[in-house]
This record gives C-alpha cells, structure tokens and sequence, in this order.
C-alpha cells in the first residue's frame, strides 16, 4: 500500500466510523408485516408443494402409463393396418384376375348374359307358314271366313314357333350351360393335370364331358336339319346367302366345339385307364369319339369298338 | 435459507430481521426518497421468497441478496433521471450556511455534542448523495452489506481494480465534502 494510502487509509476508517454511527434508518413497521406474512403464506404453499412433488414422484409411473394409453389407440390401429398390407403384399399373386377359378355356375351366368339369342328369322317364319300353315286362297270361301281361316292359321303358326323359339332357346340355353361346364373342366384341366386328378375326378369329367359332347351333336344336328329347311324354302330369296352363311358360322363354332370336347374326353379316359387297367369303357362313350380316336383306343385298351 | 425452503418460517425470519436495515438504507441512500426506497425493499424480499424453493448455496446469502438489489437498481435507474443528483467526482458543492465553526471543544456528551453529531450526519448524507453512482454504489455495498472488494466487483460486474479505485475515489470525495462543509478538523 502506498504512502498516499496510508494517509487516506485512517480517513477511511473515519469516514467509515462516522457513517456506521448514521445508521439508523429502518424499513417501516407496515412493511415488515407485509413481507414476513407473505413469507408465511409462501411457507405454507412450499410445504404443499412439497408434498405435491412427492406425491407425484411416487405415481411417475401413472403419468408414463396415461402417455402411453393415450396414443394406445392409433398405435394399434396402425398395427393392423401395417399387418393387413403386409399379409396382401404377400398373398398379391392369389388375388390376380388370371388365377381367378369360376365355378359352373358363375361360367354358366356368364355365357347365358353374354351369348345373344337368335330369334328365328323372317324366312323361318314365312317357310314355316308356307308348310305348315297351308294357306291358300278359298276359291269360292267369302271373305270372312277365309279371313277367320288365316287369323286360326296364324295363331297356330305363332304358337309353333313361339315353341319353336322356346325350345331353340332352351337348347340354346343347354348348350351354353354345357358350354360353361366345358370351360370350367377346360380350365380345370389346363390348371390340374389330368394325371394328377383323383379317379373319381375324371370319373366325373368323363361323365360331363360324354353329356356335352351329346348336348353340342343334338345341336348340331337341330341346325343342319334347320339349314336344310331353309336352304330348300328360301333358295330363291334375296338374303338366303347371309342367312345360309351365319347357320354354316354357327355349325363350325358347334363341330368345333364337339372336337374339343372329344379331345378332352380322350385325355381322361386315357388317364383314368392307366390307373385302371381293368376299365371296360361302354361303347356308346367310344361312339362319341373320332375314328382315329376310337382306334386309338382300340389299340390302347385291345378293346373292340362295336360300331 | 435453505431451511426456510424445506418450509422453516423462522429462518427466514431471522434472515430478515438480520438484513432488512442495510438493504433498506442502500435503496434510500441511492434513490433519495422513502416511497421509493420501500417499494423497491419489498420487491427484493418479495422476489426472495419466491425463488426460495429454487436457492443454490453458490455464494454468500448476502452477496445474492444485494445482487437483486443492485439490479432491481439498475433496471428503476435507466427509467428515472437521476442526472441532476449526479456530480462530477471533480466538483463538490459547497454549502456555506452548513459550515460550523471548528474548535469549540465541546462535551461529547452534551447537547451540543449530541447537536454537532446530528449535523454531521446530515452532512454526511448529503455527501454521499453527490456522489457519482458507481462510487455511491461501491460505497454503500461495502458499508451496508460489509461486502468486502472482490465480491462488490461480482455483484457490481466489474473488476477488482476498478472497484477498489471507485471506493478510493468516493471516500476522496467524502472527506472533501466534509472538509468543505465542516472543516478540515471534522474528521
């Protein structure tokens, strides 16, 4: 410390010793009162508060289960959703439109909706009237009774072919119900082997397979017979061409068919021989087959076709 | 105050009763006014409570509570114009009419003493209002608060040679004042 601190120093001691005999200020008595009941009110709340906290940490495992119940809910859902994505991600090859396996009935609807329905056409109907109505004109009958006549006339052929319609329709039907049954044991055979098929499957393959081939060949001796019929009452009409041409598509369509069919039939019954040997087929089923089927056959089985 | 933060009403008391005086006077010596002074009192003791629960012995309990103060100071300070209750360290005023003749050798005890004190006093508080408000701040942290150098810097934010030269200055200024007032033989 220097000199000059050194004489300053006792004054600071002096000046120090007279301002500590200042003090005498104090803070009012109101003030004091204020400040020391708020501390107690304070006090009070602290010692609340305290407990409080310890209370709370006591149930911190409350507040951790309230958090986590609250998202409970969406985390669940979420879950399942990730769950349903992952089990369709996974199973997608089974759900696509190719693997797809109608049954009889769901083909059946299908071609019935599908496949328009021909109504006999006008030919038909005027060639109907002409053979079977016979109309001809009463030499000497009077006016209203050969009207009377024509209307009677009519009325059967009407009837006629309104039987006519409904059984072709009918047929018609039947041929596209066979025509569902063979697309689904089409399919089925291209999906399962006919090999790999049980004995009593191709049993039954056999069976709906020999039904339709029937089926188709009674159609398409009904649609030559009625092309016969046209082709001999309308031969000198203007649309005879056209119409002799949709009948001949439509015969193809059924010959076409009936090969199918007879194709698929051999397949089974080639198969459903080799894991019966001892099979005597009825030979009303080798009728159906082609020649070179039949034969075929023949020299498979050593069996003789009765023709 | 730690124990009165587990919930002991009477050791703040105590705290208080201890504190409550200085605190008091260093408002009213650096405002100049009692209405002044006890609303910032309050708001010292009122914060003191409400942090209580979140106290942390890192220092002295005063050197905390004049902290506040000094603060709490600082903030009202900027808001006021204490401009024309600032001297210069340089210029002191001079009062005439409060001179007293010196050498009277006066009983200590008499009247007249008891008198002379009281003016001195007087003159004391005057002084220490005129001074600049660094140096009164250095002045009444460590005559009120008994703060010794190193801490007043901490609480004032500035360092130890600076505080220490502050405190030699308002002392400087003091004794002149006096001197000026009273006579060289006052003190």
């Amino acid at each position: 410390m220097s000199q000059q601190d050194n004489n300053e120093y006792p004054d600071q001691l002096k000046i120090s010793d007279l301002y500590q005999s200042l003090k005498h200020e104090q803070p009012p008595e109101a003030i004091d009162q204020a400040i020391l009941i708020l501390a107690k009110q304070a006090g009070n709340t602290t010692e609340q508060s305290i407990k409080s906290a310890q209370f709370a940490e006591k149930h911190q495992t409350s507040k951790t289960k309230s958090n986590w119940r609250r998202w409970q809910w969406p985390l669940s859902i979420a879950a399942s959703v990730m769950l349903i994505s992952v089990i369709f991600i996974n199973q997608y090859a089974s759900f696509l439109p190719n693997s797809t396996v109608f049954s009889p009935e769901e083909a059946r609807e299908f071609m019935v909706n599908s496949a328009p329905i021909s109504a006999p056409s006008a030919e038909q109907k005027k060639g109907l009237l002409r053979k079977d109505a016979g109309l001809e004109k009463p030499a000497t009958a009077s006016s209203a009774a050969h009207n009377y006549a024509e209307k009677q006339a009519l009325l059967i052929v009407n009837t006629e072919l309104v039987q006519q319609t409904n059984g072709g329709l009918q047929a018609q039907q039947k041929q596209k119900e066979y025509s569902a049954e063979t697309l689904a044991v089409q399919r089925n055979s291209k999906r399962v082997k006919i090999d790999e098929m049980p004995t009593q499957i191709k049993l039954s393959n056999i069976e709906q397979l020999r039904q339709q081939i029937n089926t188709t060949q009674a159609q398409l001796l009904s649609l030559s017979q009625q092309q016969n019929d046209a082709v001999l009452q309308d031969s000198f009409t203007e649309n005879s061409g056209a119409h002799l041409s949709l009948k001949e598509l439509e015969m193809k369509a059924l010959k076409a068919q009936i090969s199918e069919l007879q194709n698929a039939l051999f397949k089974h019954m080639q198969s459903y021989y080799q894991h019966s040997p001892t099979w005597q087929v009825d030979n009303k089923l080798l009728k159906l087959l082609r020649i070179e089927q039949q034969q075929a056959w023949q020299t498979l089985s050593k069996q003789t076709v009765v023709q | 105050m730690q124990r009165y933060a587990q919930g002991d009403f009477r050791a703040f008391e105590e705290l208080y009763q201890r504190h409550k005086g200085g605190l008091y006077r260093y408002f009213l010596r650096q405002l100049g006014e009692h209405g002044l002074a006890e609303d910032l009192f309050q708001e010292i003791w009122s914060k003191v409570i409400s942090q209580a629960p979140s106290y942390q012995v890192k220092a002295k309990f005063t050197t905390w509570l004049y902290t506040l103060a000094q603060h709490k100071l600082i903030d009202h300070v900027r808001h006021i114009k204490v401009a024309n209750k600032v001297i210069n360290a340089d210029k002191v005023e001079h009062d005439e009419d409060e001179k007293i003749p010196q050498n009277q050798g006066v009983n200590e005890k008499s009247p007249e003493h008891q008198l002379q004190q009281q003016h001195t006093a007087m003159i004391l508080k005057h002084c220490i209002q005129a001074l600049p408000l660094v140096q009164k701040d250095c002045f009444l942290l460590k005559e009120e608060a008994g703060l010794t150098v190193e801490v007043i810097a901490h609480v004032v934010g500035a360092n130890y040679q600076a505080c220490k030269s502050r405190l030699r200055y308002a002392y400087n200024n003091l004794r002149q004042c006096i001197t000026h007032k009273m006579g060289r033989s006052s003190i």
